[in-house]
């Protein structure tokens, strides 16, 4: 044992964040089981499958990912959150392993429930297989929220990408839709709001400093509304989310080194972005 | 645990006389002392028995009267082996006759209180054992004495006792410091959670006008000087306090210096807390400089108790238990032997967002010498937290230690 402190420590282990994750993505599974029973076919696929692929990539990659630490059932839980229940069980199978594969080769650079998602897309592509991705209504949205709290409360996840995230696109929402409707419908139908949240409380492709997780939330918010309002991309937030992963190792070490410059310059392209998200709007 | 422990430790405990102290000789990190004494030779108590040679001149007096048995190595409380006095107790506690006291303790010069403290022996009780006369011995003007009675790390409840104990007589010191050294004010900081020790402290503010009693928020590390400092007077500083005319003084270190001054006793003994989750009883003790540590706790089981020197944030282990009570040492505590079980980071950034030098403790390792230099761990100050917010229980400290020897080789070169 070294001799060196400190010898105690918190009580927040990965294992205990991980098992928070879990205990708030709970509630919103169930419910949805409880509207379509279906819900148990792709979750029950995903969630095996996804746990069984991290045993065997563990093996094969001598990685040092530790497989009871739930992590791998949480990324098959959110992988379930995001797809309807009639997806075909190959494209489950072959989401769920990309997840867990995408885990170990991008050496947790991307987000793996993400990774998942964007193959089953591919998949759905060219197989041209419709997804119909249904919206989520309001109790769902009371309990993914409820969920967050609770991550928030026991601090087990980056509040600070998750709020500047919600923020940033509820801000657009609201004034791009102001003389219209409210934008929680656009929202809910949309799935850009729950989707963020699920996907955003992965730690290891987010930054880790304060100003990089700020920058990261709101750059993902910012991209994704003119995803949604200027172009006819789908899910803006998944492109939103690749590319912020992107930069997110690099952003992190210029902002540690005391670059004041590189906490200004991002900061300045945001606002830029913004601008140009609200004008093009205007100008339109 | 805290709460109960708090309840036990408004008193102290006076503990058994030791058959045998063994002496330590260091003063600070330095072990290049002239010894004044040999093996066959009597000491009274108080009797003076080494110092160093370096520029910081310190004395080490003897804490008990009796014979000196051998000079022998035995284990610091660092861990490092350093020879010690092996003095056998006569237990007649005789004491050569003191000079130079003044009945009042205002009354002496700067020049004298300086002599005194430096005679005494008297150094940084909270942890590094620094002479404390050398913050006193400058031409600089100093505006505040910052008396620092926070707990440094948890579990530790040994400023706080002495404080609820010895606040007339602390007080009493801290208006003579500030007559003999022309200081402006001076501000105790004590824990907001110690909320009657405040409110008993307060009733004397009107008796001595020039202390202020600060309640400082109850969070880890605030017993950090540059930490404090900013918390009490909004100040901020590069390298050392006395830039902007602050010096600070822990609790204990000015009960040793109200002793000194009042009877010329040099630092002998020292209050210590005993605790942790298999300590027989939490508690808070008065031993004497040298006592072995088995005459405190008695015998443990080694292979599954962990006996920590200090705190248990930036506390060492003990890795042999035949040592001793020394003048840095504020706590001894006994808890289970755990192995940290590391883990894959998961990128959480909490060692980042605790560390209270705004350092990044996960980017060290692996980093070349000029990169470790931008992420400006030179700034780090061991306090632990990012080691111990690591959900990985990744060792962090242990990096951070790694990084800084390395940075100073370069400088070294």
């Amino acid at each position: 044992m070294n001799n060196n402190g400190p010898y105690i420590f918190s009580k927040l282990s990965t294992k205990r964040i991980n098992l928070n994750i879990l205990l708030a993505l709970l509630p919103i599974t169930f419910y949805f089981i409880i509207k379509d029973i279906n819900t148990l076919i792709p979750l029950g696929t995903i969630v095996i499958t996804t746990y069984l692929s991290g045993i065997l990539l563990h093996y094969l990659f001598h990685h040092q990912l530790v497989i009871d630490d739930l992590s791998t059932i949480n990324i098959g839980l959110i992988l379930t959150l995001l797809l309807p229940t009639d997806i075909p069980f190959y494209f489950l199978i072959i989401g769920s392993i990309s997840a867990t594969a995408g885990k170990f080769i991008s050496k947790d650079l991307l987000n793996p429930p993400l990774i998942g998602f964007i193959v089953i897309i591919l998949l759905s592509l060219l197989f041209r297989y419709s997804i119909n991705f249904p919206g989520y209504d309001l109790i769902s949205i009371i309990l993914v929220i409820g969920g967050l709290i609770y991550l928030i409360l026991t601090k087990s996840i980056k509040y600070e990408i998750v709020i500047s995230y919600l923020l940033m696109i509820v801000t657009i929402f609201i004034i791009m839709t102001w003389k219209n409707s409210l934008p929680i419908d656009n929202l809910l139908e949309e799935r850009l709001l729950l989707t963020g949240i699920f996907l955003l409380m992965h730690h290891q492709s987010t930054p880790i400093t304060q100003h990089s997780m700020i920058i990261y939330g709101l750059f993902i918010g910012i991209v994704t509304a003119f995803i949604y309002y200027h172009t006819l991309l789908p899910s803006g937030i998944i492109i939103s989310i690749l590319t912020a992963n992107l930069f997110t190792h690099i952003l992190d070490y210029l902002i540690l080194t005391k670059r004041r410059i590189f906490i200004i310059i991002p900061y300045s392209i945001l606002l830029i972005l913004f601008g140009i998200t609200l004008l093009t709007n205007i100008s339109i | 645990m805290h709460k109960k422990h708090k309840l036990a430790c408004d008193q102290y405990e006076e503990i058994k006389k030791p058959k045998e102290i063994y002496l330590p000789l260091i003063i600070g990190n330095d072990t290049d002392l002239v010894v004044l004494v040999k093996v066959g030779d009597h000491v009274y108590k108080e009797t003076m028995v080494a110092y160093n040679k370096g520029k910081f001149k310190s004395y080490l007096h003897s804490s008990i009267s009796g014979t000196i048995k051998a000079i022998e190595d035995k284990t610091y409380s660092n861990g490092q082996k350093v020879k010690c006095l092996i003095i056998e107790n006569d237990y007649k506690e005789q004491v050569q006759k003191r000079t130079g006291v003044k009945e009042e303790i205002n009354n002496y010069s700067k020049e004298e209180f300086i002599e005194i403290i430096k005679n005494a022996g008297i150094v940084g009780l909270s942890g590094n054992g620094f002479p404390t006369y050398v913050k006193y011995d400058t031409d600089k003007k100093i505006k505040t004495l910052i008396v620092n009675a926070i707990e440094c790390e948890p579990y530790l409840t040994a400023d706080y006792t002495i404080l609820k104990n010895k606040y007339r007589e602390i007080l009493e010191a801290i208006d003579a410091i500030l007559d003999i050294n022309k200081i402006d004010e001076c501000l105790i900081c004590i824990s907001k959670r110690n909320r009657k020790l405040i409110k008993l402290l307060n009733q004397y503010t009107g008796t001595y006008l020039r202390i202020k009693i600060v309640s400082i928020k109850n969070a880890y590390p605030m017993g950090w000087e540059k930490g404090l400092i900013k918390e009490a007077t909004g100040l901020t500083y590069d390298g050392l306090p006395s830039e902007c005319g602050i010096i600070v003084n822990n609790v204990s270190t000015i009960y040793a210096i109200y002793k000194a001054l009042k009877s010329g006793t040099p630092l002998l003994e020292r209050i210590i807390t005993i605790s942790g989750e298999l300590a027989p009883k939490h508690t808070n003790v008065l031993a004497k400089i040298g006592t072995p540590i088995k005459d405190i706790i008695g015998e443990v089981d080694s292979n599954n108790v962990l006996i920590i020197a200090g705190g248990p944030m930036m506390g060492h282990a003990l890795v042999d238990f035949d040592t001793m009570v020394t003048k840095q040492a504020n706590g001894l505590l006994l808890i289970k032997k755990e192995d940290r079980q590391e883990t894959a980071c998961i990128h959480c950034g909490k060692c980042l967002k605790y560390c209270p030098c705004h350092l990044a403790p996960i980017l060290v390792k692996g980093k070349n010498k000029d990169e470790l230099k931008k992420l400006n761990v030179d700034k780090c100050m061991d306090c632990g937290l990012c080691s111990y917010v690591c959900p990985a229980r990744i060792p962090l400290k242990d990096y951070m230690d790694e990084a800084k020897k390395s940075i100073k080789e370069v400088s070294h070169e």
